[in-house]
């Protein structure tokens, strides 16, 4: 399982589409940077009762972290969807797995050290993405980060790279069923839907719809990537739940927060999809 | 530990919705033999080699490799497999992909080190090692294949068309690897469509066709078998005292018969006879009987069929 691991790190790192979002990456956080540091020199300048300018600061800094933190999820999502989608099917599909199959190792080891090896590419890579726009925010928008403590912080990055780990373990499922192109738009469609339900919950928690939260909760069942984004955003900018917090935090923002059940949900979804790959190809003909 | 068997079958079976692949395939490869399958395109040869490496589940039956069962992974570790479908990662050196593999069948790092430098050498890569795989020519990354597939000394190689990338000195350096290999009592089970090269290297084949196995064993007391024998012979043949089995000759039978030449009114002089033995041919005994009957003999020549017309007859059948 290790051998395997190893080598799809090694391949993953050395992936086209590795290279393409690491430097998408650094031009995101660069105009990131650039964008918050025009926007502290901007705060110095309005005019105001202090607290008026807190607030100002406050609801234009919840949104800005959440945009940047929404973009850096969004880059990670696709590393984790386009690099790993092909991991079984294409392998399949070329003969490459032939050599491999029939060595003297069981077939989940291929599935779990294909994970192993594209979790860990994505775990480095999100830790170093979090820590970029967490640090922005920290030189330059402070008063979004008020709440912030070590264990906030820990538990955001623990939380940050669940997220594509959700979906390389959906994309192993879908690369062990169809063929690589499905596979990708499979994925790629149910990431899209985990993203709309988690706006349909919070529009419904703002307009006080249960049946639109429901169908949101339900939506983030089957894909719950945005709704970690959400957990994400509570942990990290803000402790306020109420509607009109989320408001100022924008699109971007949480009204109604999942709970930490949802955190535990998750896990057991990635396992749920690792079982459910191993599964499909331990009966794969090959 | 040494078997008798290294490959064994019972009546297996893959079929896809009930058709195709191959159906109650009872096979039984001795140790420390070339093993050739033969078959014509879809006959499930490459199905065949599939189950047995692992890489299809049968649908019924069962199959032993090297005394194990083909669901026993660990007995992989002394099993080499060398796919028709020759892909191996190309962004790694030759020394990394064995590396690689190495670690894949379980062999330490001290074993690998010491396996990559002989393996390279056995299939003619000694200097290309440190190159890029996706560098190499597609006679070169067969050859990495096989070094792969050699990698754990293993004691059943499984070979799909290994040398179909090959030009004429690769095959034949591959046949001469082969061939020491079996010497060291290393068992191969071969798959190729060339059959001139079956024949040069193999001591037991299996023919398939539509999924069934026809004919298995020594393909060279199969050609025997029926052995022919050219006759040319001067004078008035006595046909009778070989076109009909007597107790004088059993097994003889004229196969044909056609006159080579002709006296200035016609008559035939000389004649070539075809015949066929059911048993081992005597043809000593042959020539005394032809002489003794007033024959002038001038050429005997005994026909062995070759692998391919044999697996002619049994395809076309």
């Amino acid at each position: 399982m290790f051998a395997i691991a190893r080598l799809t790190f090694w391949e993953a790192s050395k992936k086209r589409v590795f290279f393409i979002t690491f430097l998408l990456s650094a031009a995101f956080l660069s105009l990131y940077g650039l964008a918050l540091r025009m926007l502290a020199q901007q705060m110095v300048t309005i005019i105001g009762p202090n607290s008026a300018q807190l607030i100002v600061k406050q609801i234009l800094g919840q949104q800005v972290l959440g945009a940047g933190l929404y973009f850096a999820s969004f880059l990670l999502a696709l590393l984790a969807l386009l690099a790993s989608v092909g991991s079984i099917a294409s392998e399949i599909e070329n003969g490459l797995l032939q050599a491999i199959v029939s060595k003297p190792i069981q077939r989940r080891e291929i599935v779990l050290g294909k994970f192993l090896g594209y979790g860990s590419l994505l775990v480095a890579y999100g830790i170093i993405l979090f820590a970029g726009v967490i640090s922005i925010n920290w030189i330059y928008n402070q008063a979004a980060l008020i709440s912030m403590t070590p264990g906030r912080m820990i538990f955001g990055t623990l939380i940050f790279i669940m997220q594509p780990l959700v979906l390389l373990s959906v994309a192993m499922v879908f690369s062990t069923l169809v063929k690589t192109l499905p596979a990708g738009i499979a994925s790629v469609m149910l990431f899209g839907l985990g993203v709309i339900g988690g706006f349909l919950e919070q529009i419904g928690s703002m307009v006080s719809r249960t049946d639109l939260m429901n169908i949101g909760i339900g939506i983030s069942l089957i894909m719950p990537a945005d709704a970690l984004f959400r957990k994400l955003m509570s942990v990290i900018a803000t402790t306020e739940t109420n509607p009109l917090a989320s408001l100022a935090a924008g699109p971007f923002g949480t009204a109604a927060p999942p709970s930490n059940v949802m955190l535990f949900y998750t896990i057991l979804y990635i396992l749920a999809c690792l079982a459910i790959s191993i599964y499909h190809f331990n009966k794969k003909d090959l | 530990m040494t078997f008798l068997l290294a490959i064994e079958t019972c009546q297996l079976t893959k079929t896809y919705q009930g058709q195709g692949g191959c159906r109650d395939i009872s096979l039984a490869v001795p140790s420390g033999c070339i093993f050739g399958l033969l078959g014509p395109n879809g006959a499930g040869k490459s199905t065949l080699v599939k189950m047995l490496v692992g890489l299809l589940s049968p649908t019924s039956g069962e199959a032993k490799l090297l005394g194990r069962p083909i669901e026993d992974v660990s007995v992989r570790k002394k099993v080499g497999f060398l796919p028709e479908t020759f892909r191996y990662h190309d962004w790694l050196s030759g020394e990394d992909l064995l590396r690689f593999h190495g670690s894949l069948f379980g062999m330490s790092s001290r074993e690998t080190k010491a396996r990559i430098p002989e393996v390279l050498h056995a299939v003619g890569l000694a200097d290309q090692g440190s190159k890029r795989v996706g560098g190499y020519s597609k006679g070169m990354q067969q050859r990495i294949g096989l070094a792969c597939a050699l990698l754990p000394d293993p004691d059943l190689l499984f070979l799909d068309e290994p040398t179909s990338a090959l030009d004429p000195i690769g095959r034949k350096e591959v046949r001469d690897l082969l061939a020491s290999l079996r010497d060291r009592g290393k068992t191969i089970f071969l798959n190729s469509h060339l059959l001139s090269e079956l024949e040069t290297v193999c001591d037991q084949i299996a023919i398939i066709k539509k999924g069934q196995l026809l004919f298995q064993g020594d393909w060279r007391e199969l050609a025997a078998s029926g052995q022919q024998v050219k006759v040319v012979v001067n004078g008035d043949a006595p046909v009778d005292m070989i076109s009909t089995p007597s107790p004088s000759h059993p097994a003889i039978r004229l196969h044909s018969q056609q006159v080579l030449t002709w006296d200035n009114s016609g008559y035939p002089l000389r004649k070539e006879w075809i015949l066929t033995w059911n048993g081992d041919a005597d043809v000593p005994a042959l020539v005394k009987g032809l002489v003794d009957n007033g024959l002038s003999v001038y050429e005997v020549t005994p026909i062995s069929n070759s692998l391919e017309e044999l697996f002619l007859q049994y395809v076309s059948e």
